[in-house]
């Protein structure tokens, strides 16, 4: 992916106009960043009347602060940061752990490699049997990607779903681009083994 | 040809980057079956991640967002109510005043002349017109600086 640290002249345009008290303007910029902020936002946070509170803090810290936007970055990686901080803040208030718990994550399972294998040669031929397969990872997926800690679950998103580069992320979070990288390395391989180890038997 | 197995993180290097690998990490994961299986979880893996639905808000947050900041303008401003009532409350007390002592106040002005009493009503006139001229001028001024 490449790196995408500059900002549009759309953006420019966009700002100044909000900043000018254009409602239209503010309405396109909360369109072009919501499914951004919703992302984090519900990878970050659990519940769902917080979500709804600091979805709209995010939007009115944004606009407060609009002018104080230095076009170092897209706008939509700035107001990420926004929401991110402002997630984190919340786990902060709420006295909640977000990057202590990482190195409990860290788990290995065995797993039968060969038999695994096999059946993925087996069904690599069979386009509807792949299909069925992917549904069936899919769903649970979404069961093993919510009991990732929410900074892992936020990482994955952001580089699977939002298409952010290494840089954007890091920007977004605050952390250096190789803790990035790494703390997406590690929860790809949890990701995998706890598939691994709580579906054998479904998936294969 | 490296003969190690790959360890994961190169595994999902491979998987991402693919060609841009190191090219010993590519031969042996090519000619390893238990590492091209690892990279082929991984590929599906991704996939997986990639077709997750978006989460969205069952509310409109553009909507609810713009009614905080852009606040309808009040069909009166508070210093209209204000004055509208302290006309209100004065004429109300002038009523009051008259109503109690009307005699009295018109047993003052039954002993002077139309002259005199049109001499005052004129002098009255012409300070309450000073005043609001001086009033407009100082209110021109305050919104000039207000303006720049």
């Amino acid at each position: 992916m490449e790196n995408k640290r500059e900002n549009s002249p759309a953006d420019r345009k966009l700002v100044e106009k909000a900043l000018r008290g254009d409602t239209n303007a503010l309405n396109t910029i909360i369109k072009n960043t919501e499914g951004l902020v919703t992302q984090i936002i519900f990878k970050m946070i659990s519940n769902i009347e917080d979500r709804k509170d600091i979805a709209q803090d995010v939007y009115l810290k944004t606009f407060q602060n609009l002018n104080n936007f230095k076009f170092q970055s897209k706008l939509s990686t700035w107001i990420g940061q926004i929401t991110f901080n402002t997630c984190y803040s919340y786990f902060e208030k709420k006295k909640l752990i977000l990057p202590d718990n990482i190195k409990n994550e860290k788990e290995t399972y065995e797993e039968p490699l060969e038999i695994i294998g096999n059946k993925l040669i087996d069904i690599s031929t069979n386009e509807t049997e792949i299909h069925v397969f992917q549904k069936e990872l899919s769903d649970i997926l979404n069961t093993e990607i919510d009991k990732l800690l929410p900074l892992y679950r936020t990482l994955i998103t952001l580089y699977h779903n939002e298409d952010l580069s290494y840089t954007e992320i890091a920007q977004i979070t605050g952390l250096p681009d190789g803790t990035v990288k790494n703390y997406l390395f590690r929860a790809r391989k949890i990701l995998r083994d706890r598939i691994l180890h709580n579906y054998k038997n479904e998936l294969l | 040809m490296i003969n190690k197995h790959v360890d994961d993180t190169n595994i999902q290097r491979y998987v991402l980057q693919n060609l841009n690998c190191d090219i010993e990490i590519i031969e042996h994961i090519q000619h390893c079956d238990i590492c091209k299986i690892k990279a082929e979880q991984y590929r599906l893996l991704m996939a997986g991640i990639k077709q997750q639905e978006k989460p969205s808000f069952d509310f409109n947050l553009s909507e609810l967002v713009l009614a905080q900041i852009v606040k309808p303008k009040p069909k009166y401003s508070l210093l209209m109510i204000v004055v509208y009532l302290l006309v209100f409350v004065g004429l109300i007390s002038f009523g009051i005043v008259f109503s109690q002592f009307r005699i009295s106040i018109l047993n003052v002005f039954a002993g002077s002349s139309v002259l005199m009493i049109t001499m005052v009503f004129l002098t009255v006139l012409s300070i309450s017109l000073f005043q609001l001229v001086d009033f407009i001028k100082k209110y021109q001024l305050k919104m000039d600086a207000l303006n720049y």
